[in-house]
């Protein structure tokens, strides 16, 4: 496996995990009441890993079920690196959003924003590696059909990704304001 | 001397002047020049805003305005690095310090430039409002090329060899780097405020923490319009001192 397409550690996932976690304490410090707070810190990162470990499977076997060439393992490895993107931007706006939780009542705002911002660029990191994969994997001569069903299992994954992050984004919302 | 050297290459190309082999001994060799430059060209600025009232408020206004130009660029440097991380772009921090100090400097000697302009309209004893919105179109239109140069200096231009997913990844993370800089900039002056004092207010030289820079421009147009509803700010945020 070469080393663009290598799965990342579980050190890297662990951080990962820990740069969504900080960002959620971050927001959680603008909420002002404790209970509140600590309901604030899981949400972000529960919202992104419920949206990969919902989704990767289906995309791992819509992949081999039209067919397609890519390994399976690459697949898992671009979803992984996806979500490590997500912790890495989540990481760099945690400042951000402790500047704006000390100093004003966005908090709530900003987070939903960083969430859904980090999410975004995770998703468009994995749908590049994926294309990347496919194409590596495949001949050279292979159909357009082919080569455009893979294009719109991206798509579909993108688009099933984002509805399944907004199904729990909105859980959490409710679950953070207690209701 | 080298300080005009060197805001004249922040003016004419400031990707060329920060470039470098050594990006560390760049940066410490730049940047103390850069921050002067932030300082000198700011306080400009704050004398021409803080004008409209006079008297303490002038100095007051010439003191934080620098800040104004500084605080963004600590807050968001960790961000700035990640998004370009995600956009396939390995920048050191060093090259990402230098860029937002030199989008800083050259912010700072535009909007020096303008001072002469706002002066003049302040001259003419405008509304309080107008006044505040007149110095926030000011720091937008000098705070652009700033966050340009930051975006060209950290994210080369496509020379059309790189993959077309690569290339779109880049173009997102240049407008991430815009917002977060733009939010926190936006942030950093209702944080800083007042620079313009209310002619009848007790001039201060920071106001107490309270809601946040967005409440504060819809109210502030819709009272240039003559609607003064809606300025009952709340305390809000983790160091308002009436926060829960």
């Amino acid at each position: 496996m070469s080393q663009e397409h290598q799965m990342p550690g579980i050190i890297e996932i662990i951080g990962a995990c820990g740069s969504l976690a900080l960002l959620g304490v971050c927001a959680g410090l603008g909420a002002g009441e404790p209970a509140l707070a600590a309901r604030a810190v899981p949400a972000g990162l529960l919202t992104a890993a419920g949206a990969v470990v919902l989704t990767g499977p289906a995309l791992v076997v819509a992949h081999q079920y039209q067919g397609h060439a890519a390994d399976p393992q690459l697949l898992v490895s671009a979803l992984s690196r996806g979500f490590v993107t997500c912790g890495e931007i989540a990481l760099g706006l945690s400042p951000i959003l402790l500047f704006f939780s000390a100093t004003s009542g966005l908090w709530a705002a900003l987070y939903s924003l960083f969430v859904a911002g980090a999410g975004a660029f995770g998703g468009a990191v994995t749908a590049r590696r994926l294309l990347r994969a496919e194409r590596g994997a495949r001949p050279v001569d292979v159909d357009l059909t082919t080569r455009a069903g893979m294009g719109g299992l991206v798509a579909a994954w993108s688009t099933l990704a984002a509805l399944i992050a907004l199904r729990i984004g909105w859980g959490m919302a409710s679950f953070v304001a207690g209701s | 001397m080298e300080l005009l050297t060197i805001a004249t290459g922040l003016l004419r190309d400031p990707v060329a002047l920060i470039d470098g082999p050594d990006e560390r001994g760049t940066l410490a060799r730049l940047a103390p020049s850069l921050l002067a430059i932030t300082v000198l060209g700011a306080a400009v600025f704050g004398v021409v805003v803080g004008s409209y009232r006079g008297g303490v408020q002038v100095v007051y206004a010439a003191i934080k305005m620098p800040a104004l130009l500084l605080l963004p660029v600590v807050v968001s440097l960790p961000a700035v690095r990640a998004l370009l991380q995600a956009g396939g772009l390995q920048v050191s921090y060093s090259r990402v310090a230098l860029a937002c100090l030199a989008g800083a400097a050259r912010t700072a000697i535009l909007t020096a430039a303008l001072g002469p302009v706002v002066w003049l309209y302040y001259s003419i004893t405008p509304d309080y409002h107008a006044s505040v919105l007149v110095m926030a179109l000011a720091l937008g239109l000098a705070g652009l090329p700033g966050m340009a140069t930051v975006s060209r200096a950290v994210i080369p231009a496509d020379d059309g060899s790189s993959v077309a997913g690569r290339s779109r990844l880049r173009w997102l993370s240049a407008v991430g780097i815009l917002l977060v800089m733009g939010l926190t900039g936006a942030q950093s002056g209702w944080l800083l405020r007042p620079f313009v004092a209310r002619p009848t207010a007790e001039i201060a030289f920071l106001r107490p923490i309270e809601e946040d820079v967005f409440s504060s421009l819809a109210a502030t147009s819709r009272s240039a319009r003559g609607d003064y509803r809606g300025w009952e700010a709340e305390a809000e945020g983790l160091l308002s001192k009436e926060a829960p």
